[in-house]
């Protein structure tokens, strides 16, 4: 049998003697550790702890606000009209004396729970049109991409006004139409990960071993593409932020008087020169959250992508 | 042998990564005669490419000759301006790759190629740069060479390919040919062919030649002194016959045992246990000691001190 | 012990062609035949070696086995032969170990995952002894217990092709197929590796083909020997016979190209000639550059049993047998 490992003793001693050597080396190893700090902006780490620092600190927000807000949402009081922030009001109060920030953090809720049960949503359609394009082919693929060229072909936002329009007028018919705006560019990361993945060699050998197709989809194609669709999740999540508070700010989106980031710019509208915090206090919070869910989105890019 | 084409003296090329300086080739020496086919054999990662890279001076950017010297015909590579090193590569030295499939341009013309490095020099005509790129690639063995001038890569065939590359290596007739595992990518048929014509050019037109391979059976074919490398080291040189009969070192002794041959049919091959390190990876002072099963004290303490075994037999080891 | 003269592969009369559409728009498409009516037979605990250059269709055969590509023809394994629905049972039969270790592992699954799949996609064992088959199989295939939970990255290139040749023996298949399975390795590392085939083949029931450019290596592992050229079966024979007296002018050359390190072998006896002539469309393949032909190789030869029709020998005397596909082939002394 060939040795695998070297076993002879002056090896072993090579191995585990702390001799001047060795602490040369770890001398080498903490010059190390430095260097690969100060290029976390390389590794991509520097991004994703920015991003979870924003997107938690946003969701902390959003949680919090189910049970505890520091006034009440929907309560208008009349004796405290479009005030400026202050310690009372952080983010100061609206023309009808409700408190912004209370409302941005419930807005923050009803924001996220859209996009994210959205994102959701398309993500889990995507993956199965997407692993059985790729992996099927054939007539199925053609048609299955020609149908999402033809959505792709659509504005975004037309599509959703039309389902909108389409639908029950309810209170999360938003949820549809979102769903399939999301699902054409999910489905083409999905679809052309499988066809690399296909015909690699490790598939073959799983084709070998005996597993069944489904076991090669899910058990061993999907998890290699989680980086690449990871990534384009998380800024898809950003995107359906920003597609929410523009449809709610068309008064498409989540219906009064439930608070959401785009309802609320869009309510501040009137009100913009007298009392600019109530506009500006949503807008912050969907920048910081798109920045904060772009680092992510770049970071994992860089970390597991590279 | 006379005078050196090539005197390599403690060359030391590292590669920088994340702050860190790892050495692929550590001081090595070594010399190529006028005329003369060398040949470096050694395993994935034991520096042979590196050597040959540098002294072409096509070493990415953060990998870097950091000690040494390299005399060719007289000048020392590392000195010379970017100019004066223009002016050799290409013409008094040149190399040949492993893939032919990717070393030529697809979009242009064999002929076009081929000619191109005297175009550089710019001191031919257009008639005579034909006339030469005819002469060589018929001296390459190409069957039509006139034919093969106004063909495109994709046309011929690999052999084919490496016999264009080679014309493009002696167009200029250089010194010295690097020639970095040239036959690695064709079958074992079309190398037969490629490693006689590396030694007709040889014999016709005194070009030395340095030929790197993982492969001793393509060194012993052509070569008549060969350097073997480990983990950056020259661990043995010297004549072929003498390393392939008599080697010493123990690292040579099993990469030459570990190639099946006729011979060793229904036996086990004596494999050399453990695996090449990585570059990245600390190694003791005799770079094999840690694969060696007859490695003592010595050889985790101090390097091996050059010895010479007969006549141009050069060994580094304890223990030979 | 089970019947020795078990056919464990049957392959017989396998062709397959493919459509090339040629490099331009317009430039007629036509069939470019990579495998010409193949036919050979494997049996059982037998090491078969299938040797030829690049592109001379040796890797289709062995994917055309695994059920990987369409062709016509007929091939069993085990009296089996596949269709997607029974790729489960056939699999149970046939496994492979590839040329890349790397890319034949999945990089996100560990080593005792890889090693316990077939048995996963068999349905055989629990979750413990299925963990326990896969530590037993690395402890064979000379690694042991502490690389059950590494990725296949923290391995090197022989450790990799370990685990794969171990995967490809735990569920006890009858035939492996081994394609260019050490070519990617360093030479010291690729001979540990052809040791490990011939040890486990000592201690193991299984036949195997083995798949290489390598007609040394294929020599020094395998018992018969069948050369490949264009498609073609050109020479197939007992290892000795075939190696030490081959008789078609490709073998010959083959083994006059190897670069031998004894430089006193015998084998330099054929001095290494090639010619060059315009190949015979319907003629032999070598046609074109075999320094033997004469007029007769215009027409294509078939493959016969050279010793039989020389010296009468009992054709069904199946070790003994020595086909070659040549009009005049080449007697040594």
């Amino acid at each position: 049998m060939a040795k695998a490992v070297n076993t002879n003793a002056a090896g072993m001693k090579w191995g585990r003697q702390p001799n001047a050597a060795d602490k040369v080396g770890a001398e080498k190893q903490s010059g190390k550790r430095k260097a690969s700090a100060d290029s976390a902006w390389v590794t991509g780490d520097a991004e994703l702890r920015i991003g979870f620092v924003i997107v938690g600190i946003i969701l902390f927000l959003a949680l919090l606000s189910i049970f505890y807000t520091p006034y009440d949402v929907y309560e208008m009081n009349t004796a405290v009209r479009s005030q400026a922030p202050s310690a009372e009001h952080f983010f100061g109060t609206d023309n009808f004396g409700r408190d912004v920030f209370s409302r941005a953090m419930t807005g923050a809720r009803f924001t996220l729970l859209v996009s994210g049960s959205t994102v959701l949503m398309a993500t889990a359609i995507s993956i199965v049109l997407g692993l059985v394009c790729g992996y099927v082919g054939g007539m199925l693929d053609e048609v299955v991409m020609r149908v999402i060229d033809a959505i792709n072909s659509f504005p975004s936002i037309l599509i959703a006004l039309v389902m909108v329009s389409i639908l029950n007028y309810g209170k999360l018919t938003i949820i549809p139409a979102l769903v399939i705006m999301f699902i054409p560019s999910f489905t083409r990361i999905v679809r052309t990960g499988t066809l690399q993945y296909k015909n690699a060699e490790f598939v073959m050998s799983n084709k070998v071993f005996g597993d069944s197709d489904f076991r090669i989809l899910f058990v061993h194609i999907l998890p290699n593409i989680y980086p690449l669709l990871l990534s384009s999740v998380v800024i898809g999540l950003s995107n359906a932020i920003l597609a929410e508070s523009s449809m709610s700010y068309l008064g498409l989106g989540i219906q009064p008087p439930i608070p959401s980031w785009g309802r609320m710019l869009k309510e501040a509208q009137d009100i913009i020169f007298s009392t600019p915090w109530a506009a500006i206090a949503p807008g912050m919070m969907i920048v910081f959250t798109i920045v904060g869910l772009n680092c992510i989105g770049e970071g994992i890019r860089k970390k597991y992508l590279n | 042998m006379g005078e050196n084409i090539l005197e390599v003296k403690h060359m030391t090329v590292s590669i920088y990564e994340n702050g860190e300086e790892y050495k692929v080739v550590n001081r090595i020496s070594f010399a190529v005669g006028k005329g003369e086919i060398v040949g470096i054999v050694g395993e994935s990662g034991c520096g042979k490419s590196m050597t040959a890279l540098a002294l072409q001076d096509l070493l990415k950017n953060h990998i870097k000759v950091t000690e040494g010297s390299m005399m060719f015909d007289g000048r020392d590579l590392r000195t010379i301006s970017a100019a004066e090193r223009r002016q050799i590569n290409g013409n008094d030295m040149s190399m040949i790759f492993q893939e032919p499939m990717t070393s030529l341009n697809p979009l242009y013309r064999i002929g076009a190629q081929v000619g191109e490095v005297l175009l550089l020099h710019g001191k031919h005509s257009h008639a005579e740069i034909e006339q030469r790129t005819l002469e060589a690639l018929t001296m390459a063995g190409l069957p039509d060479p006139a034919k093969t001038m106004r063909m495109y890569p994709h046309e011929l065939s690999g052999g084919m390919r490496q016999r264009v590359m080679i014309a493009m290596g002696i167009i200029a007739q250089p010194k010295l040919l690097i020639a970095d595992e040239p036959t690695t990518a064709l079958d074992v048929t079309t190398q037969a062919h490629v490693l006689e014509l590396l030694h007709r050019i040889n014999q016709q037109t005194g070009t030395a030649i340095l030929l790197i391979s993982h492969d001793l059976g393509v060194i012993n074919k052509i070569c008549s002194r060969v350097l073997v490398m480990y983990a950056g080291k020259i661990v043995e040189q010297g004549r072929t016959e003498d390393i392939l009969r008599n080697p010493v070192h123990p690292y040579t002794q099993g990469l030459i045992a570990s190639i099946p041959t006729r011979r060793m049919k229904g036996m086990p091959l004596a494999s050399i246990p453990g695996r090449v390190p990585p570059v990245t990876e600390e190694k003791p002072p005799c770079p094999f000691a840690s694969r060696c099963d007859k490695a003592d004290k010595r050889c985790f303490t101090e390097y091996p001190g050059r010895k010479t075994v007969s006549d141009d037999h050069i060994l580094w080891c304890h223990i030979g | 012990m089970k019947n020795k003269n078990e056919e464990i592969l049957e392959i017989s009369h396998v062709s397959n062609r493919y459509r090339d559409s040629g490099a331009g728009f317009f430039s007629r498409s036509k069939m470019t035949r990579v495998l010409n009516d193949v036919s050979l037979t494997i049996h059982r605990d037998e090491m078969f070696g299938l040797v030829g250059e690049s592109g001379c269709g040796k890797s289709t055969l062995g994917k055309a086995v695994l059920g990987m590509i369409p062709f016509e023809g007929q091939i069993r394994v085990g009296g089996m032969e596949y269709t997607r629905k029974n790729r489960q049972e056939f699999t149970s039969a046939v496994q492979a170990v590839f040329q890349d270790p790397l890319s034949a592992l999945n990089p996100r699954r560990t080593i005792a995952q890889t090693l316990e799949e077939p048995l996963l996609a068999h349905g055989i064992g629990t979750p413990q002894s299925r963990r326990e088959k896969a530590v037993e199989m690395l402890e064979l295939v000379g690694l042991d217990a502490s690389y059950a939970d590494r990725l296949p990255r923290e391995l090197s290139g022989g450790q990799r092709q370990r685990v794969c040749i171990g995967a490809a023996l735990m569920i006890d298949p009858d035939l492996v197929i081994a394609d260019e399975a050490t070519s990617a390795l360093d030479v010291s590392v690729g001979a540990q590796i052809l040791n490990l085939f011939q040890e486990i083949h000592d201690r193991k029931d299984f036949a195997m083909l083995f798949i290489s450019h390598n007609l040394n290596v294929v020599y020094y592992l395998c018992n018969r020997i069948a050369v490949m050229y264009r498609g073609s079966i050109v020479e197939q024979g007992d290892a000795e016979s075939l190696y030490n007296a081959p008789l078609h002018p490709y073998t010959r050359t083959l083994l006059s190209a190897i670069p031998e390190i004894d430089a006193g072998d015998e084998l330099s006896r054929y001095a290494y000639q090639e010619t060059r002539r315009e190949p015979a469309p319907d003629g032999c393949d070598f046609y074109h550059r075999c320094p033997y032909a004469t007029d007769q190789c215009k027409k294509r030869p078939e493959l016969t049993d050279a010793l039989a029709a020389e010296n009468g020998t009992d054709a069904s005397e199946k070790e003994r047998e020595h086909l070659v596909r040549c009009w005049n082939p080449v007697r040594s002394d």
